[in-house]
């Protein structure tokens, strides 16, 4: 009897804890998403909840944004820099978690080296060498830019995936009479879907929402992506809050949607992988 | 095959961007502009439009960024020598004019034109004889005030600083939750242009100023760390201390302290000719506001104010179509474009016509205070982090104005002799 | 013998395949212009006209400028202060969220969302929670009775950094929580389940069992952290932009004001710039050194 009491207080607690942390961590957004129903003069002073919603700052933010072209550029930009940041970082996370060969230590600390980085510093050097290669004011060069900059990151998550994988299976692949590239594609690479989906959520992430490179690599109106079309609704002397938060909940509903999406293939993934041990 | 269909995918969106580029590159003559003046939003593209159909052969495209990221843009572009035709410089039009970047305008273009601007904003772009920009707008500051706050509580226009702080006294008192003058200087701008104004009427010298941020007039020798920077400093002390301004002024951003004053809950503010539009905009209906002079530091004394345009516009010098942007400007300024675009952005012309001929009230009693203008706007090489990192100090509490006065002095010092 | 050094020459061979598509993208877009950023450094450069090469005078005027020391030790603070937060916090929660429950998922999904926002609605909206006269953190502060709380937050240099460190835990939780969870999933059930036959409670296997197994992860945590908390820049950026009179400034919002300026700037230094930029790299670098050699002295096998 008392030690079933004594489960259930501390569940309790547990739940009460990590409710308060889910509220802390909601509540801005909520208030976010809130904002964006009202006019702009209330959101600052003004009581939380509206008297009433508008729907204005929606119909704002689309008719002038141009926030459909800005919404497809950015799903360009972003699908190819994920799908070519993924085929590289596997592959590569691989080779440096299992494969033996010269200079490779050395070789990922430089990867890793260049995590330290700060984006401000090679803003214009990156500009100026888009710029002689011809891919300045092209989605092309923002995708490739992209892709140079997460490739560092990825492949180190990709190779900490690699790593807990037990070398015995790519062994007695080998054994088996398998080419290495066979043993990487047949045996290891579908355990290593947990990982890709880790991967793949980060960087989209960091990319969609990414602004700085956005806004200075594109110059044309109509290849801009959604940060920087969104964030033009910061002025100088004022800032339409209202306009500003319904472009951001627009923004933000893709990623949610795929990371809720990528969540069940990683419970999947990862449950897959324990039971196989 | 996923991989094989994304594989043709990423070939057929490359074609189709290739082909986009190859297209946009045969056109006729095209002249880009950039600019960060979100107040002109709708008129700029009227303009543009217009010329547009007037001159096919020489084509314009504008932008308008917000102002983080313009700066940023700008300079890359600079960098890669691919900067617009026509641009704003905002800060850096000395540096760029001197760096051969932007065009002397006194070269380009005729006196008579230039002759046609209001005198005080030619002066501030020029530095040896050589124009680097044009003025775009003018403006001028004020304090602005809720009327039916001032009705209510029975308060007079304070004419000097002393009876500002006497009317905050009295606002405090009657309602403890109004603030007297809602002020944010979380962006460090503000603080600076409030300040800076200061200067000269503590001296009544304009020539101040320049000199300080300039240093270039080797006969006089001039110092952050004077008395007269040291007497304005007092004042802003004086202000804050006689609780003119709320509390933890460094953690309200401007427009924070623009909601204040416009939701009633603020019965002054400083700010900008460009401040009628956004009130405009934003404010609630029935929100009964007019401006007044900027105080004088006594009684009697000259009511200086800042004057200095922050909106002006360059020509690239690397431009391959200078004299085509120059038409456009022409185009710009010219009495039939320039004052409907000023009247719709309610902005301050520049141009001594569309002055003259100002209807908007607020704007022209604004306007009338060019002629006691202070200058504000610092050019020189670590002159305004300088400046805003101390009155954010000062204003904060953090500094004395002795201290303050020091520290711009040892980092103007600093950055100068890298 | 012959035989056994093909089949590691093979293994070379693919090896360097596998890396060099990423090696690509990588030295075109990153590589490159990092050399050009350190080639930068060592010149004085406006962004326009010439470029003047001036060996170690950047890095000379950097060692006697006390606004760049100034910034550098309130990195440290934010370095040391984000990783114990951000790594023990998502360590705690991943523990606690580990099962496979509904609840369970809908507060591991939920504590990612902040991550998902961008910086400028994060440092905006917190700097709007936190301002001092209407702001939300002191209006609920006074209804709740405790107005000797109230505080200036970001206008005091006292309360600046830590209300950032706090949004900064706030926006990254989830981000390491995932991994964590990530790496709980492959401590094998049975580790637990003879811990729990030895009369092991939940407190005792978590510290000997749990912590010691994910120390891989936590490795991986703490140097994202640290490399992080070195070069951070968009969170205070959106907050403060290093004020107020340089209260939270940090290297990489010093570097940002000087190539580009907090609100414009009359004449750019991209090249002292682009040496500060070359310090952080210094120190994150040296700090992950540390990191890693500590590391390899003791790997685990279980």
């Amino acid at each position: 009897m008392s030690i079933k009491l004594k489960v259930k207080v501390s569940d309790i607690v547990r739940n009460i804890f990590l409710f308060i942390v889910f509220a802390v961590t909601i509540f801005p957004l909520v208030w976010m998403v809130i904002n964006s129903f009202k006019n702009r003069s209330e959101i600052f002073i003004g009581p939380i909840w509206p008297e009433k919603f508008i729907l204005d700052n929606y119909r704002f933010v689309i008719e002038n944004l141009n926030i459909g072209r800005s919404f497809i550029n950015t799903v360009i930009v972003t699908a190819f820099s994920i799908f070519l940041i993924l085929i590289v970082s596997v592959m590569a996370g691989y080779a440096f978690a299992k494969i033996k060969f010269p200079g490779r230590d050395v070789i990922f600390l430089i990867f890793i080296a260049s995590l330290t980085i700060p984006p401000q510093v090679t803003l214009i050097p990156l500009f100026l060498m888009l710029k002689e290669i011809s891919l300045l004011d092209s989605l092309t060069g923002l995708i490739a830019s992209y892709t140079g900059l997460g490739v560092a990151f990825s492949i180190f998550l990709m190779r900490a995936f690699f790593v807990t994988i037990p070398d015995a299976l790519r062994e007695s692949a080998i054994i088996d009479g398998a080419s290495e590239f066979v043993a990487f594609w047949k045996v290891i690479l579908p355990l290593a879907r947990p990982g890709i989906a880790t991967v793949a959520i980060f960087q989209f992430v960091s990319i969609w929402n990414e602004f700085m490179y956005a806004a200075t690599f594109i110059l044309s109106p109509e290849k801009r992506t959604l940060q920087p079309a969104i964030r033009s609704l910061v002025g100088r002397y004022s800032t339409d809050w209202g306009a500003l938060c319904a472009g951001m909940v627009i923004a933000v509903i893709p990623i949610l949607i795929t990371f809720i999406i990528l969540q069940k293939q990683f419970i999947k993934g990862l449950t897959a992988g324990a039971v196989k041990g | 095959m996923l991989r094989k269909i994304g594989g043709i995918g990423v070939v057929l969106i490359l074609s189709g961007l290739l082909l986009m580029a190859t297209a946009s590159a045969q056109e006729a003559v095209t002249i880009t502009m950039w600019t960060w003046f979100d107040d002109f939003q709708a008129a700029f593209p009227k303009i543009v439009d217009r010329w547009n159909a007037e001159h096919p052969e020489i084509r314009v495209e504008q932008q308008i960024f917000s102002l983080d990221e313009y700066l940023q843009k700008l300079q890359a572009a600079v960098a890669g020598e691919s900067e617009p035709d026509i641009l704003a410089p905002h800060v850096m039009v000395r540096s760029l004019g001197e760096g051969g970047v932007t065009i002397d305008f006194n070269e380009w273009l005729d006196e008579e034109f230039l002759n046609s601007f209001a005198p005080s904003t030619i002066r501030q772009f020029t530095w040896d004889g050589h124009l680097y920009s044009l003025p775009w707008t003018a403006q001028t500051f004020g304090i602005f005030y809720n009327k039916d706050i001032f009705e209510e509580m029975g308060l007079n226009i304070p004419e000097t600083w002393d009876e500002l702080i006497e009317i905050s006294h009295t606002i405090r008192e009657i309602d403890g939750s109004i603030q007297p003058l809602p002020f944010g200087n979380r962006d460090k701008w503000l603080g600076c242009d409030f300040f800076l104004p200061l200067i000269t009427q503590v001296t009544d010298d304009p020539t101040l100023l320049i000199e300080l941020d300039r240093r270039t007039d080797s006969e006089r020798e001039v110092s952050w760390n004077s008395e007269p920077v040291i007497e304005a400093l007092e004042l802003v002390k004086k202000l804050v201390e006689g609780e003119v301004f709320a509390p933890g002024i460094n953690g309200i951003a401007n427009e924070q302290a623009l909601t204040i004053f416009y939701m009633g809950k603020g019965a002054m503010f400083y700010s900008g000719s460009w401040l009628p539009v956004t009130i405009d905009r934003e404010a609630p209906q029935g929100f009964n506001w007019d401006v007044f002079e900027t105080p004088a530091y006594a009684p009697g004394k000259r009511h200086w104010t800042g004057n200095e345009s922050g909106a002006n516009l360059a020509v690239s010098a690397r431009s391959k179509h200078i004299e085509e942007a120059l038409e456009f400007l022409r185009f710009m300024y010219s009495p039939e474009v320039y004052s409907p675009a000023m009247v719709e952005a309610r902005g301050m012309p520049a141009t001594m016509e569309a002055l003259q001929g100002l209807e908007d009230p607020t704007i022209k009693k604004m306007a009338s205070w060019l002629e006691d203008g202070a200058p504000h706007i610092l050019y020189g090489e670590g002159s305004w982090d300088a400046v805003a990192n101390a009155v954010q100090g000062l204003m904060g509490g953090q500094l004395t104005p002795e201290e303050a006065a020091a520290q711009i002095e040892n980092d103007v010092q600093r950055v100068r002799g890298r | 013998m012959r035989k056994a050094h093909s089949l590691e020459k093979s293994q070379h061979i693919f090896g360097y395949l596998m890396i060099i598509p990423a090696l690509l993208f990588f030295v075109i877009f990153v590589v490159y212009p990092s050399l050009d950023a350190v080639g930068l450094s060592l010149c004085f450069w406006h962004g326009y006209g010439e470029r003047v090469f001036v060996g170690l005078q950047n890095y000379i005027n950097l060692f006697h400028d006390p606004v760049f020391w100034l910034a550098f030790k309130n990195n440290i603070i934010f370095v040391i202060a984000t990783t114990i937060l951000q790594t023990l916090i998502p360590m705690v929660l991943a523990v606690m969220l580990v099962k496979n429950s509904f609840l369970n998922t809908f507060f591991r999904v939920s504590y990612f969302v902040p991550n998902v926002i961008s910086f400028i609605i994060t440092g905006s909206l917190w700097a709007m929670i936190f301002e001092p006269n209407f702001g939300l953190l002191n209006t609920i502060l006074q209804n709740l009775g405790l107005e000797t709380w109230k505080q200036l937050w970001l206008a005091d240099p006292k309360w600046a950094f830590p209300c950032i460190i706090f949004v900064s835990l706030w926006q990254s939780m989830g981000f390491y929580l995932v991994i964590f969870y990530a790496g709980l999933q492959g401590i094998p059930e049975e580790v637990y389940e003879a811990a729990s036959v030895d009369g092991a409670d939940s407190l005792r296997k978590f510290l000997f069992i749990t912590v010691p197994l994910l120390r891989p992860v936590t490795t991986v945590v703490i140097i994202i952290n640290v490399i992080g908390g070195f070069k951070v820049f968009d969170l205070i950026w959106a907050m403060t932009t290093g004020g107020p009179n340089h209260a939270t400034e940090v290297m990489a919002t010093y570097l940002y004001t000087l190539a580009f300026g907090s609100i414009g700037t009359g004449t750019p230094h991209m090249g002292y710039a682009a040496a500060i930029g070359i310090m952080i790299l210094i120190f994150s670098v040296l700090a992950s050194v540390v990191q890693l050699w500590v590391r390899e002295a003791d790997t685990l096998e279980y």
